[in-house]
């Protein structure tokens, strides 16, 4: 009895540490500083200025290639996003690494309850290619 | 016995601290200058704007309210979006409250036109009558600026083009600062509402 005991508290500790662990870490870095002055630290965007990310229909749909260039060259204005025209212009982030676009589209898709997709580096590098020629 | 005395010292302390809380005002903010004789309290200096709605905006237009001020340019990458998040939930909780006003200046007068502005506001989703985004000679902004205690200036390295602090100002019916928050503390912004209530409270 005494070591099924100690089991589930050990059990229980592990659960509570993976759950404290951020998703996607550098994701997460990347996304405090280039996108949540706009798009919010919880991701819920500013009324009809900038598109929330948290729940956001557009974010869960869009395509690879369609989300890395948004991010890698911006967008002058006049996306509509979940029936929402968003004419604030989006700055291009040219610098950003396969890697580091793969984290930050991760850390966005899955996380503040967002549970979308995961983004595979192979498929990421190739929008990446595909956006920057 | 001994009890019923700590209770009563406990008692009386409670009662200085709730006389103290409700006699509490807001200080004046900035130099006092003795003119004349007279103490003289820093205030804001007559400007004139123009509005997102083309309305002339003049110190007349906040005669007998407060006002809440802030710098801020359209297109700012930075802090901008986020202030103007906190901006709109003092607009939302004195959305009932005529006696409060916000002003809004752009400090980027070359791209901020009043179509611009217009739209930005409108996008924002605010009403002209209760939160004024202005535009005006450049200087003059700057040079406002600066009574408001708010950094803004051009610098061709800061995000967008222009370096300016995130603050919040309440000023009072006669011009006179009272209170200022860091608009992008949300911590801060809620700290700054409970002192709107304090000068509402004393000057109504």
């Amino acid at each position: 009895m005494k070591v099924i005991s100690v089991l589930l508290v050990m059990l229980a500790f592990l659960l509570s540490h993976h759950a404290c662990q951020s998703s996607y870490p550098q994701g997460g870095r990347i996304y405090s500083t280039l996108c949540a002055s706009c798009h919010m630290k919880d991701g819920s965007g500013l009324e009809k200025l900038y598109p929330p990310l948290n729940g956001s229909n557009y974010l869960a749909t869009a395509s690879v290639d369609t989300l890395v260039c948004r991010i890698l060259k911006g967008h002058p204005g006049g996306i509509v996003a979940d029936g929402v025209l968003y004419n604030e212009q989006m700055p291009a982030y040219p610098d950003l690494k396969p890697a580091e676009m793969t984290n930050l589209l991760n850390y966005i898709s899955n996380n503040w309850g967002n549970a979308f997709r995961t983004f595979h580096p192979q498929d990421v590098e190739k929008a990446h290619k595909h956006c920057s020629d | 016995m001994k009890i019923s005395a700590t209770t009563s010292i406990l008692c009386l302390l409670g009662v200085l601290v709730a006389c103290s809380e409700r006699d509490k005002t807001l200080p004046i903010l900035g130099n006092v200058e003795i003119v004349d004789g007279d103490t003289v309290y820093h205030q804001i200096p007559d400007f004139s704007f123009i509005d997102q709605d083309s309305q002339i905006i003049t110190p007349s237009v906040f005669e007998d309210k407060l006002y809440v001020a802030d710098f801020f340019f359209t297109s700012c990458p930075s802090i901008c979006p986020i202030v103007k998040k906190q901006m709109l939930r003092i607009y939302d909780r004195y959305a009932e409250d005529d006696r409060l006003l916000l002003l809004s200046h752009s400090i980027d007068t070359r791209r901020d036109s009043v179509p611009r502005l217009k739209m930005y506001a409108g996008n924002l989703g605010i009403e002209s009558a209760r939160w004024h985004m202005v535009t005006g000679v450049k200087d003059e902004i700057f040079k406002l600026a600066n009574a408001y205690f708010v950094t803004a200036l051009e610098d061709e390295n800061a995000p967008g083009g222009y370096d300016h602090s995130g603050r919040l100002i309440l000023v009072d019916k006669k011009k006179h600062v009272r209170a200022w928050c860091n608009g992008t503390d949300e911590k801060e912004v809620t700290r700054f509402m409970d002192e709107i209530d304090l000068l509402l409270d004393e000057s109504y």
